[in-house]
């Protein structure tokens, strides 16, 4: 955990310094000094304080709201390759965009078109939410496996939907969407910073206080309820919160694939499944790993970018893989 | 005073009646044994009566208040329960497994490790207290499980009304470990502690209970003390099988020999 709160300031300060415009650690330090004071004339404060700092604190904010997110949905299904993207959020937010930028057609330059589409994403992440919950909640109380069976089904009606759409879309549309999917930063700028971090904020503050009831959960849900926990209660806040989440973080940053997955995994395997230290250990990591990522986007084919989603992919999976190897059997049965 | 008294309890959480009519006492430190055929509901009794399945008729009171009316927190400080199976698919620390009995406790810190000691050694476990649960035999899984529950219980301190729910706690223990289940389930109840045990072991049931109850079809066929209840007619017909009865020559309690 020290660590990793070691290890969040030097990956701030990495991606600071890196980029187009080459900057030694202490320029960026000085930028961002220089920044903080409100020195404009400065420019490697220009550089940093209005393109590179709103563009880590996104990827931070983002990284930390995925993999906190993803290390409860893990608790919540009692399964440790359960996803965010399980509850239908992220499928029903790629829909979302996807609609947005088809009936927006040409008018999807500049500031309103972006938030047109995130809105999109946004509210369609929700709604596949809300029927997801819907179709697994009878009078009885909500099922978590058909909630997991509901995800998968409306993640599949999501993804037919949108590939009718692409399908129908012209090319500069369907690279756009396509774009969009492969996830990225580089629309960072203040506003998205701050709608992250009030986001960021309801993340994490709701979720770590669930960490009790979520180790006793994953004992089974009639034993937590023996244990006096409020599952019912417990289960609609929870898929609320990450619902809220993934939502805007996808809405922000595209669908951004391994963080919400492989970042508790990993978390869990270095320091235990409780979730009082999974949880914000792994809100550091997935903070970390996504500003690593995000900045090895940018220098490896510099000037060009990659989408962050596709370096999340190629860093976190060998990584995982390795650890899966080396620990064997460790986390699963 | 009964810390348990059930009357004229059904459920039928499907529509269809598991339980039927049940109805019995349960007086604080003794211990009630239920037997009966595959399918008979005794798991769904034990369900009912730790809250977990409703009544659709009928009463539960615990410490002489009902059952659902008991407040969630103090009543998981009363109640326990160790289910039949037990899935833990995550790599908890037996240490983790067992103070997650304490999370209804506002007891501190060294009270729950003082609790964890105790049921460590209860349930000889201490040289496993280190080890990922996910890596433990089956026997040893069912004995962390139950170390688990009797640490929601442990204490008279923690709750003027205690009770334990045990569904058959010793089907993957080897001899020596289930003399030590009864010896602990002795000690609780010496302690004031009621148990309920669901037991498809007659000599178990017959060494430890102080009533014994035969379900058949979600009905109460009969109840009553292990001698009254335990006898060759009944064996033929609940369970269809012809058993011998005899008794135990020390502690003079019946002692069923199957044919």
């Amino acid at each position: 955990m020290l660590v990793l709160w070691l290890l969040l300031p030097g990956a701030v300060l990495l991606a600071l310094s890196s980029g187009a415009v080459r900057m030694s650690l202490g320029d960026s330090v000085g930028g961002l000094i220089a920044t903080l004071r409100g020195d404009v004339a400065n420019q490697a404060a220009v550089i940093i304080g209005q393109i590179r700092l709103p563009r880590a604190l996104l990827a931070g904010l983002v990284g930390a709201i995925l993999a906190m997110s993803g290390a409860a949905m893990q608790g919540l299904f009692r399964n440790p390759l359960a996803d965010p993207s399980l509850i239908g959020v992220t499928a029903g937010a790629s829909l979302g965009a996807s609609i947005a930028i088809v009936s927006a057609g040409g008018m999807l330059t500049g500031f309103t078109g972006i938030t047109l589409v995130s809105a999109g994403a946004f509210v369609g992440g929700l709604l596949a939410v809300i029927l997801v919950y819907r179709l697994a909640t009878s009078p009885t109380g909500t099922s978590v496996a058909t909630m997991l069976l509901a995800g998968i089904a409306i993640t599949a009606l999501a993804g037919a939907i949108g590939n009718v759409l692409e399908f129908h879309a012209n090319n500069a549309v369907l690279r756009r969407i396509s774009l969009w999917r492969m996830g990225g930063l580089d629309g960072a700028d203040y506003q998205r910073v701050w709608v992250a971090a009030l986001v960021g904020l309801l993340v994490f503050t709701v979720l770590p206080r669930f960490a009790t009831a979520l180790n006793a959960l994953l004992l089974g849900e009639s034993e937590a309820r023996y244990l006096g926990i409020d599952i019912d209660r417990i289960k609609t806040r929870l898929v609320v919160v990450v619902a809220i989440g993934v939502g805007a973080s996808v809405a922000l940053a595209g669908t951004i694939a391994f963080v919400g997955l492989v970042i508790p995994h990993i978390v869990r395997m270095l320091i235990g499944p409780d979730h009082r230290q999974l949880l914000p250990a792994s809100a550091l990591a997935g903070a970390v790993l996504l500003l690593l990522a995000d900045t090895l986007a940018r220098v490896v084919m510099a000037p060009a970018e990659l989408p962050v989603g596709i370096v999340t992919a190629m860093l976190g999976v060998p990584f995982f893989v390795a650890l899966l190897r080396q620990r064997g059997h460790y986390g699963m049965q | 005073m009964a810390a348990l008294r059930v009357t004229s309890a059904c459920a039928a959480p499907w529509g269809e009646a598991l339980l039927d009519n049940i109805e019995f006492e349960l007086a604080a430190g003794s211990v009630l044994s239920i037997i009966g055929p595959n399918g008979a509901g005794k798991s769904t009794l034990l369900h009912m009566l730790a809250g977990g399945i409703p009544l659709s008729r009928g009463t539960v009171t615990l410490g002489g208040e009902l059952l659902p009316e008991w407040p969630r927190l103090q009543k998981a400080r009363a109640v326990a329960v160790l289910p039949q199976h037990s899935t833990l698919s995550f790599p908890y620390t037996v240490e983790e497994v067992i103070l997650l009995g304490r999370t209804p406790h506002r007891s501190g810190a060294r009270a729950d490790r003082q609790v964890l000691e105790d049921v460590l050694r209860a349930t000889d476990i201490l040289c496993l207290r280190n080890r990922l649960y996910t890596q433990l035999s089956g026997g040893e899984k069912q004995r962390v499980q139950l170390a688990r529950a009797l640490a929601q219980v442990w204490r008279a301190e923690d709750s003027p009304t205690r009770l334990l729910l045990l569904d058959e706690p010793t089907t993957a223990l080897d001899l020596a470990h289930q003399q030590m289940v009864l010896q602990t389930i002795r000690e609780l109840t010496d302690g004031g502690c009621a148990v309920v045990l669901v037991a498809h072991d007659f000599n178990l049931a017959a060494a430890v209970a102080d009533e014994i109850m035969v379900l058949h079809h979600g009905r109460q066929v009969l109840t009553g003390t292990p001698r009254e209840v335990l006898t060759e007619s009944m064996f033929q017909q609940v369970f269809a099988v012809g058993a011998l009865i005899g008794k135990h020559p020390s502690s003079d309690r019946p002692l069923v020999i199957q044919p």
